[in-house]
């Protein structure tokens, strides 16, 4: 596997999640198709 | 863009400060320079690299799933144990004979107008439609809400849109409730949309049409239902854990049914992580999601309605105190709005927690602590609160709450 977690979107929901996904220890990466952040 | 306009509103009424402003101005285009800088100092580059330095791998495109166990994002393959999708959601434009051919704008568009429209129809009167109304409405354009519901905000405690409504209209926003768009049409410079309301059809014209009708989840081009993720009218179906229908796959955010709040976002964005990484999992709670709108004057609430109270039976007694006695509210030129305190009879707890006024989103949250750690109003009554200060209404609210109810209980005895 190339990540434990992967989250696409880094809007609120998206972004909380991969901080909590590495702060539990986790390889986390985020896919993002626009702007970082979101909204 | 609201901060700019709540100090416009102040400079215009800078003689009642004792201030002398006589020459008052405003350059909308550097409102939103403005508005442009603070998202910059906030997302963009600066959470990039926040991110990149907890640890967390970036991939810039768009995400398509192959499997439960798969993705590709623009070509490349990439394999994960778990996902969670939070992709968001878009303004939600209703088909609206004519609308396309007139034009009109979201807050997508809202948020970069740099020409400030002498005149526009809101429709939509929630959250979105009513805080653009307060920007356009500062810097005096002429406004014009159209509502579906029977009143605007209607998410909020009759009283506190009752009262939002009263305020808008008494400083001249023209605003249609029970209101059903039929068709739009340009008049020579204006767009004109007609209506049916209640009393009949109107027609309304203005510069610039502004369509604020909720919002809808983003799934375009994920490919979930290759994979057998369900989704619905409102999103991504997730059961109470935020799993979705297929096991591996988590969803949080705009792009499930429930909330559209930033903070409902976060929340379940945290949950969605810790269920997906965990054999333990933890379920969703909504009883405490705080609210707000920054309408003038802003709106803030968390628990329930008193209608939803109503709805559900519960033994219940509400306290409304009004913000118009408090020093503070003197000082600050901002008397208008009260705090509706919502308490269950028989645990004493507070239910309910409903602001409309000056800081009102700040003020919120003694009742989102109080209901959080579930504390009584007796509790609640004891706290000293800062004299001086708006939240001086919320300290007096829960006093005279717990005489009336300890009153109520001595008659029932």
């Amino acid at each position: 596997m190339d990540y434990d977690l992967l989250i696409i979107g880094t809007g609120s929901a998206g972004a909380g999640a991969a901080v909590k996904g590495v702060d539990m220890g986790a390889k986390v990466a985020v896919a993002e198709k626009g702007k970082i952040g979101g909204t | 863009m609201l901060a700019s306009a709540a100090a416009f509103r102040t400079l215009k009424r800078a003689a009642e400060f004792g201030l002398s402003a006589d020459r008052i101005g405003f350059d909308f285009s550097k409102v939103i320079d403005r508005k442009d800088w603070i998202v910059s100092q906030i997302t963009g580059p600066r959470l990039r690299a926040y991110l990149e330095k907890q640890g967390i791998d970036i991939i810039d495109g768009n995400a398509r799933f192959i499997s439960k166990n798969e993705v590709e994002v623009d070509g490349k393959s990439i394999s994960f144990d778990k996902a969670i999708i939070a992709t968001g959601s878009t303004p939600f434009v209703p088909p609206v004979e004519g609308l396309d051919d007139v034009g009109y704008i979201t807050s997508d568009e809202a948020i970069n107008m740099r020409n400030l429209p002498e005149s526009i129809i809101v429709v939509g009167g929630s959250a979105v439609g009513l805080e653009f109304s307060v920007v356009y409405e500062s810097f005096e354009s002429k406004v014009t809400i159209v509502e579906a519901a029977p009143r605007i905000a209607f998410r909020e405690d009759a009283e506190v849109s009752n009262a939002l409504h009263n305020y808008m209209s008494s400083r001249g926003v023209t605003i249609y409730t029970s209101a059903q768009v039929k068709r739009a049409f340009r008049d020579n410079h204006e767009k004109a949309l007609i209506i049916e309301t209640p009393e009949g059809e109107v027609t309304l014209k203005a510069r610039e049409l502004f369509i604020a009708t909720g919002r809808r989840a983003v799934t375009d081009g994920l490919n979930l239902e290759e994979i057998g993720i369900r989704t619905g009218k409102k999103g991504i179906e997730v059961n109470k854990y935020l799993q979705t229908s297929v096991d591996t796959i988590y969803a949080a955010g705009d792009v499930i049914p429930g909330y559209q709040l930033a903070q409902a976002a976060a929340y379940e964005g945290d949950l969605a992580a810790l269920n997906a990484l965990s054999d333990e999992k933890v379920e969703v709670d909504f009883r405490v999601i705080p609210r707000a709108t920054w309408s003038y004057p802003e709106m803030a609430s968390v628990g329930i309605t008193e209608e939803e109270a109503k709805e559900k039976n519960i033994h219940y007694i509400t306290y409304k105190f009004p913000f118009a006695g408090l020093a503070r509210a003197f000082a600050d030129g901002e008397r208008l709005g009260f705090v509706k305190v919502i308490a269950d009879l028989d645990s004493n707890e507070v239910i309910g927690f409903h602001i409309i006024g000056h800081q009102a989103d700040e003020m919120l949250h003694e009742g989102i602590i109080a209901m959080q750690s579930r504390i009584t109003v007796a509790e609640l009554a004891q706290a000293i609160h800062l004299e001086l200060t708006m939240s001086e209404g919320v300290g007096d609210a829960f006093i005279d709450l717990n005489e009336v109810i300890k009153s109520m209980k001595r008659e029932a005895a």
